[in-house]
Order: structure tokens, then C-alpha cells, then sequence
């Protein structure tokens, strides 16, 4: 598979791909954070957050004029993340100190967290009672930012009016549950 | 256009410029429409974190040939050498260790993955509490507040956890109350509480009922499959 493949398939969500770059690059990645004193333990985690923000940044379209190679990429990802793993354990050494790059394709990194407010897990709790095909349309609309047209065609919906009405409905059950 | 189409296209990100003045302006002044809006934002944050939560879980299982999380390391290298102690016993053929000590060898507490912990960060509500007790070990105080939260509300996983802090605490019997109360639900942690229950039978000495409820858990779940079959047959 050719990279602009490889880019596109990220950007449609394929997970086999995501799969397939996750394993191409996690030697190497984890040989790269060596080079940081960060321990292999460490360094998957961080790995695994690097192919997480990467994926959300590919469902974002901040990966539509890559110019740099996709492996590139993902080590500036990882060095982001490692330089704040380390001012988190505060062992950020002068030879790593934070220098201007001139890469071409700086990445803009999300902190990958996983932290929920209770309110979050509560919603979340009475997303995942929803049925299935409100959950992807929501999904599909505020996670991967579809419009209401490419939902329409994504799901086979009649209209845009269709989707509109059934994305509203959703919420309301979505409410109901929570106020239940 | 009528309000939600406002918020429709915000999300979409196709509001013009004239239309954010207005979507602006509704906000500040329209106490509905803010309320409705901030739902939905707080949905989109919420569906941002699901979603990597559970991508996170699913590449863990991608890794097959490396240790797959902090937690699978320490867990599979417990559970090696507890194997490792049983088989090297059975090979020298030595008398058996009492139920005390196979309780001893057997039990650990189980792991916190309910409320994450992050370093340095505290946070204010019961659970969080509860949790960084837990974790640091300081069970009395854990037990507090598990009881405080199961004040408010019955929880599953809240329960599970209080059994597993009496058993720290060496409140056997009470815990086993609680373990058996806990394993007639068969939707949360029916397996890990029918493998505290058997451990804690077998502190009770009671190891008949240890042995029947190993193999209520073998005949449910893969959890603990190999640590329970070498333990019925430590028992034997």
C-alpha cells in the first residue's frame, strides 16, 4: 500500500490499517524513546497514545497535504510526547531541551487523556445504552465531524431532513436516559 | 433558520460570519438555547474520550508477542510465579499448605480500574477519594468511603471493591456476605467476585466451598482459569 493509500484509508477510519502502521513502527519507536532514557514500558504507552492522537489528527484532515513521510510524522507525534512525559517526571535534561524545528509538517498534538468528568461518564454511560444506529450517527456527527449531507449518504438516509429528525431524536432519548 | 440549525452548523463548522454574530448573540441571551448547546458540546468532549478509551483498549490487544500494559506485565509475571511456586510444589510432592497459606499465596487485591489515578491530581468527589485510598493501601479509610458511595446508590463495581477491601482488612466473614450477595448478579464482575469468594471460603478454612465455587467460576469464565484449577487441586 502506497502512503497517499495508507492516508486515505486512515482518514475512513480503516482500523486493519491503523493496525498494520501500529506494528510497522513500534520497534523503532520504541528503539527512538530509548534514545530519551525512557523505558520500554513508558514508551509503549506513549507509542500507543502517538497512533491515538495520529488517528484523531487523520479523522481531523490535518493529514490531507502530508508532505512529510507518515512515519516522520508520527516520531514528531512521539517526540511532543515525550519531552511532556518528561517535564511531567521532571526529568527533562539539558541535551533534550525543547529546540525549534523546521519540519515542515509540525503536528498539532491533542493531549491524549483519558480523563472524564463525571458528567462525561455519566453521558457516556447512557450513550452506549443507546441503540446502534444512534449511536453511529452521533458518533458519526460530533466524533468524526460528518455533516448532515455525508450522513445522509453515509447511512442511507432518504434526506437531509431524515437525518435531522433522527439525530434529534437520538438526543432526546439520550436526555431521557440521563434524566431518568 | 430556527435555533438548532444554529448549533447544526457550528458543529458542522459552516457557520458564516453574520450567522456566528447571531449563534453569539443567542447564546448570551437565550438561557434554552445556551443549555442546549452546551449539551451537545459536552457530548461531542465525551464521545472524543470514548472513543480513545476504547481504541486504547482495543491496540492493547494488538500487541500479542509484547506486555500489553503495565498492569498485564505485573499481572502475568504474578500469576507466572504463583504457577511456578504451585508446580515446583507438586513436583516435589510437599505437603500441602494449609488453606491459610494457599489464601495467602493466592490473594492479591484486585486492581483499581474503575477511577483512574493520575499523579498529582486530586480530585474532590467520593470515588476518586475512595480510589486513591484504595490504591495506596490505606484501607480503612478506603472502606469509608466505598460504604459512603454505597450509601447513594447501589454499584456493582463499588461493591466488588469494598469486598475486596474487608478481605485486606481481615473481615473475612463480611466479606463473604457481600461476595455472595455479589455473585447473583451475572452482569458486573460475576467472575472476579466468584474468585474472591472462593479465596476468601478458603481463609474460612471451608474448603469445600472454595472448591465448588472455583468450578461455578471455571464453568462461567476464562478469568483465573489456570490459578483455579491448580488450586482445586492443591486442595485435593
Amino acid at each position: 500500500m502506497v502512503e497517499s493509500e495508507i492516508l486515505v484509508a486512515l482518514k475512513n477510519d480503516d482500523k486493519s490499517v491503523l493496525k498494520s502502521v501500529y506494528l510497522e513502527h513500534k520497534p523503532a519507536f520504541i528503539g527512538f524513546a530509548k534514545t530519551y532514557n525512557i523505558d520500554s514500558e513508558d514508551a509503549l504507552d506513549l507509542y500507543q497514545d502517538a497512533i491515538i492522537a495520529l488517528r484523531e489528527n487523520a479523522l481531523n484532515g490535518h493529514l490531507d497535504n502530508l508532505k512529510s513521510e507518515l512515519k516522520t510524522y508520527l516520531f514528531s507525534i512521539g517526540k511532543y510526547m515525550f519531552y511532556k512525559h518528561l517535564k511531567e517526571k521532571k526529568k527533562l535534561h539539558l541535551v533534550h531541551s525543547i529546540e525549534e524545528t523546521n519540519d515542515f509538517d509540525e503536528p498539532k498534538v491533542a493531549d491524549i487523556d483519558y480523563n472524564f468528568s463525571t458528567r462525561q461518564r455519566q453521558l457516556q454511560i447512557a450513550f452506549k445504552s443507546l441503540g446502534a444506529q444512534c449511536r453511529t450517527l452521533l458518533n458519526l456527527f460530533y466524533m468524526r465531524g460528518f455533516n448532515l449531507d455525508e450522513i445522509v449518504e453515509e447511512l442511507n438516509y432518504n434526506n437531509k431532513d431524515v437525518a435531522k429528525s433522527q439525530k434529534s431524536r437520538c438526543l432526546k432519548s439520550l436526555k431521557k436516559i440521563i434524566n431518568d | 433558520m430556527n435555533k438548532s440549525g444554529y448549533i447544526i452548523k457550528y458543529f458542522e463548522d459552516t457557520l458564516s460570519e453574520v450567522e456566528l454574530k447571531e449563534f453569539n448573540t443567542l447564546l448570551l441571551s437565550d438561557n434554552d438555547f445556551k443549555e442546549e448547546f452546551e449539551f451537545q458540546k459536552e457530548l461531542q468532549e465525551t464521545l472524543v474520550l470514548n472513543d480513545r478509551e476504547q481504541l486504547k483498549e482495543e491496540i492493547q490487544n494488538w500487541d500479542t508477542t509484547i506486555k500489553k500494559s503495565r498492569f498485564k506485565a505485573w499481572f502475568i509475571a504474578a500469576s507466572l510465579l504463583i504457577l511456578l511456586g504451585t508446580s515446583w510444589q507438586l513436583f516435589f510432592n510437599s505437603p500441602s499448605d494449609s488453606p491459610e497459606e494457599l489464601y495467602a499465596s493466592y490473594f492479591e487485591p484486585y486492581r483499581n480500574i474503575v477511577q483512574p489515578i493520575v499523579r498529582g491530581e486530586h480530585k474532590e468527589d467520593l470515588q476518586s477519594k475512595a480510589f486513591e485510598a484504595y490504591e495506596a493501601k490505606n484501607y480503612e479509610t478506603a472502606i469509608l468511603y466505598f460504604n459512603d458511595i454505597l450509601k447513594e446508590e447501589p454499584n456493582a463495581a463499588i461493591s466488588f471493591y469494598k469486598a475486596n477491601t474487608l478481605l485486606q482488612l481481615n473481615k473475612t466473614n463480611e466479606a463473604i456476605k457481600l461476595l455472595e450477595a455479589n455473585v447473583k448478579n451475572p452482569d458486573t464482575l460475576q467472575d472476579r467476585n466468584l474468585w474472591y469468594l472462593a479465596l476468601a471460603y478458603l481463609k474460612n478454612n471451608n474448603t469445600d466451598a472454595t472448591k465448588k465455587t472455583l468450578k461455578q467460576l471455571l464453568s462461567k469464565s476464562k478469568f483465573k482459569t489456570k490459578e483455579a484449577t491448580t488450586l482445586i487441586k492443591d486442595l485435593d
